[in-house]
């Protein structure tokens, strides 16, 4: 196995009968930068705690480089961790903080003080060796955080939303320097995030969390592109979706009823029996306007909103409300006004048959 | 032309626009102020005020010069070397008779007597054999009543006791006092030199307090800390106990169980772990352990409220980084609950060394502190100059505290 971390079995639950984490499989490969998403109380923090050690599953083993956890102690595992709100120690200098994991390693001082230089070097911040955190904007305090959990040359890092008390443009700049990092140093890192985009720019492979179960993992394209969750076509990006009953299928698609009687092809993806209900899901750019009455399917404008470069129609398709669709500007029709029909269509390969949820 | 009348009416409106900022600057000030003076009045006249004179009767000296003010005043132009003027001698004479009449002839024996302890007895002397109107020379007259009148040395302690201000209740206070032959500080006599003895021993059982309410409250406060708030919102109420009852009833609880036939002794006895009844009361022991009990929540309230400020990540965090729990909690708890250390501390010790009741009712004769002189002086023997002179150095003490952990705290806020 090349697997760097092996999550088998795992479950977790605080008070013996709500799961916060129920039966977790999950495999990391050395130098991937596994993204865990999912809106709170998915279990994604709770997963990332008990592989640093600071929480102990209730069921199952961790593997690190195929060596069980369990008995190990969290300043055993040679793991780098950045935490929320960075935790860098308020009382020391951004030097010292660095050396922290050097001097409890009982490094000696020629060789820290090297290794400290080449952290700060690395992050750009030579200059404030001095300084102490609280002396610090955020952007520096992040990247001070991120030196101190690489000083010390760990080969898996772990991220609990490391960029969350930042302001947009800075997280997205940081978004890009981890990137960076984590080419350059050929780290394995495991990063935790509610964040939908940080985790679709950043990420080799999503693991997306809802109640306590990974919906789906797949490399950021695929989760977008091709959700085999509606839960997941849902957090990801925008997305509509149908109510509709299952007719029948063929090798590949799904033929189902929507209540006016239209009938839909859609890529299957669940399987149904006839007279179950399927969530038919589309992303709002998939979908495509022409004149009224060129296609079987027509859809009534709820609401029309402007965004210059773009134009956002919610519609009511049968009966469902708030079906958006999402148009460039320059395919823009004066006709379209609220309260008229238009003629909607999509390529079949851009919309799929998924479970129904109760969200 | 246009450009410089700009610039004119521009300042204008700035002078303007000041001028309105001051006006409504000065209504909000008044208001703040209106809002304190109550209790700054109250503070300045049943407060400061009365500490103020109290701490001027350290150095204030009004029997000698109120009762004698003839002799003050000839004495002012006196060498020093040789023995006073005729006049100096007549003024004596003149002083003592009306001292005699207005009755302030007490607290001026009394405050000679400090200067050289035989002065008592001359002035007695003195007085009973008064030389009348008749003599020629009063000065021969009065050193034949009593030979001291012809030393020196007499003369010069009456002039350093007629002086309206001394330093001799705080030099006594700390052992000193001046020689009335040299006008140097020497050490006092070995059997008047006690109070710095108190001192010290004040300072060491404040000292021994303070730690042990350290050692004790320091887990008891992260305790609480690291609990949900409900939990440790019950237990606060229990560290806040004895607040509850007064310090005279918590202290008297204690001699109850402390004494040879107390709960705590048959308890040891019972058990087998001691034959005959430890003595627990009425001594060093006894007032540690009462005096710590007292002080303890003033210790743990200030480091709770610290330590419930430090995210449970800092531990984690270091952790994460390599180090062993104690190390972490070590290096990087403990440094960020210095703040709170330094107020409990200085708390704890600032109200240990001005502690009263407790040694006086739970301490024996060597356990008194500085306090217990202070009533002492007050209330037994009415020696208010010694009084306020121990008084001032407590507070001074206190205050040199305060200094140092402003000193301290500034550094750590500096950051």
């Amino acid at each position: 196995m090349n697997h760097l971390v092996s999550f088998k079995n795992i479950q977790k639950t605080y008070d013996g009968f709500r799961p916060v984490v129920k039966d977790l499989n999950l495999d990391i490969k050395e130098g991937e930068f596994v993204t865990l998403l999912g809106p709170s109380g998915s279990g994604k923090t709770t997963s990332l705690m008990m592989l640093a050690g600071f929480e102990t599953p209730t069921h199952g083993e961790i593997f690190l480089k195929d060596k069980p956890l369990h008995n190990l102690p969290p300043h055993k595992r040679d793991i780098g961790m950045v935490f929320q709100n960075y935790a860098l120690f308020p009382h020391m200098t951004i030097e010292q903080n660095l050396a922290f994991p050097l001097s409890v390693r009982k490094m000696n001082s020629v060789d820290r003080k090297e290794k400290v230089r080449r952290a700060l070097d690395m992050v750009k911040l030579t200059d404030f060796a001095k300084r102490y955190p609280a002396q610090m904007s955020g952007g520096q305090q992040q990247r001070v955080a991120l030196a101190r959990a690489l000083v010390f040359e760990p080969k898996l890092v772990l991220m609990d939303e490391p960029l969350g008390a930042l302001d947009k443009q800075l997280r997205e700049h940081m978004q890009l320097e981890i990137k960076h990092l984590h080419k350059q140093l050929g780290l394995t890192v495991v990063y935790v995030t509610h964040d939908q985009s940080e985790a679709l720019t950043m990420s080799d492979r999503v693991a997306v969390f809802n109640d306590g179960v990974i919906q789906q993992i797949d490399s950021p394209a695929a989760i977008y592109e091709a959700p085999t969750k509606s839960f997941v076509a849902q957090f990801i990006g925008e997305n509509n979706t149908l109510i509709a009953t299952f007719v029948s299928r063929d090798e590949s698609h799904t033929i189902a009823r929507l209540s006016d009687g239209s009938l839909i092809r859609a890529i299957s993806v669940v399987g149904a029996k006839p007279g179950d209900q399927v969530a038919l899901c589309i992303r709002p750019e998939r979908v495509v306007v022409g004149p009224a009455g060129s296609t079987p399917l027509t859809a009534r404008i709820q609401e029309y909103i402007y965004l210059g470069d773009h134009v956002r129609m919610i519609t009511e398709i049968a009966g469902q409300p708030n079906f958006m669709i999402k148009l460039p500007a320059s395919q823009m029709d004066s006709s379209w006004t609220v309260g008229s029909s238009i003629s909607i269509s999509w390529a079949p390969e851009h919309i799929r048959a998924l479970d129904v949820t109760t969200h | 032309m246009s450009q410089s009348a700009a610039i004119l009416s521009g300042k204008a409106e700035a002078v303007d626009l000041r001028a309105k900022l001051r006006k409504a600057e000065r209504s909000y000030k008044l208001k703040s102020l209106a809002l304190i003076a109550p209790l700054f009045l109250f503070v300045l006249v049943c407060f400061a005020f009365p500490i103020g004179t109290m701490l001027t009767r350290s150095v204030d000296n009004p029997d000698v010069h109120s009762a004698m003010p003839a002799t003050t005043q000839a004495l002012k132009s006196w060498d020093g070397t040789s023995l006073p003027s005729e006049g100096t001698f007549d003024a004596l004479v003149k002083d003592l008779a009306s001292a005699k009449e207005s009755g302030q002839l007490g607290a001026l024996t009394k405050r000679l007597s400090y200067e050289i302890p035989a002065y008592r007895t001359v002035i007695t002397k003195t007085l009973r054999k008064l030389p009348d109107s008749t003599a020629t020379s009063k000065r021969e007259a009065l050193i034949a009543v009593d030979s001291a009148w012809g030393d020196v040395n007499y003369w010069k302690a009456l002039k350093q006791a007629s002086s309206k201000l001394t330093p001799y209740f705080l030099l006594a206070a700390l052992d000193h006092r001046v020689d009335s032959a040299t006008g140097s500080i020497v050490k006092a006599e070995p059997n008047q030199s006690i109070y710095l003895d108190i001192f010290t021993r004040t300072f060491y059982i404040g000292g021994v307090v303070t730690i042990l309410c350290l050692l004790l409250g320091f887990p008891v406060a992260y305790w609480l800390a690291t609990l949900p708030e409900g939990k440790s919102n019950l237990l606060m109420i229990c560290v806040l106990l004895p607040f509850w009852t007064s310090l005279i009833v918590r202290t008297a609880a204690w001699i109850v169980l402390l004494q040879s036939d107390g709960l705590i002794n048959r308890s040891l006895m019972f058990l087998g772990i001691v034959d005959a009844p430890v003595q627990l009361v009425f001594n060093r022991t006894g007032v540690i352990i009462a005096m710590t009990h007292v002080l303890l929540p003033f210790m743990i309230l200030p480091l709770y409220s610290v330590m419930k400020s430090i995210p449970s990540n800092y531990v984690r965090a270091a952790i994460s980084l390599g180090a062993h729990p104690f190390v972490a909690f070590w290096r990087v708890y403990v440094p960020q609950t210095f703040a709170g250390l330094a107020a409990g501390g200085l708390l704890t010790f600032i109200l240990a060394i001005g502690y009263y009741v407790t040694p006086a009712l739970v301490g024996g004769a060597a356990d008194q502190m500085v306090s217990y002189f202070v009533a002492f002086y007050t209330n037994k023997t009415v020696n208010w100059g010694m009084a306020s002179a121990l008084g001032s150095l407590l507070l001074i003490a206190t205050l040199l505290l305060y200094v140092v952990y402003g000193k301290l705290t500034n550094q750590s806020q500096a950051r």
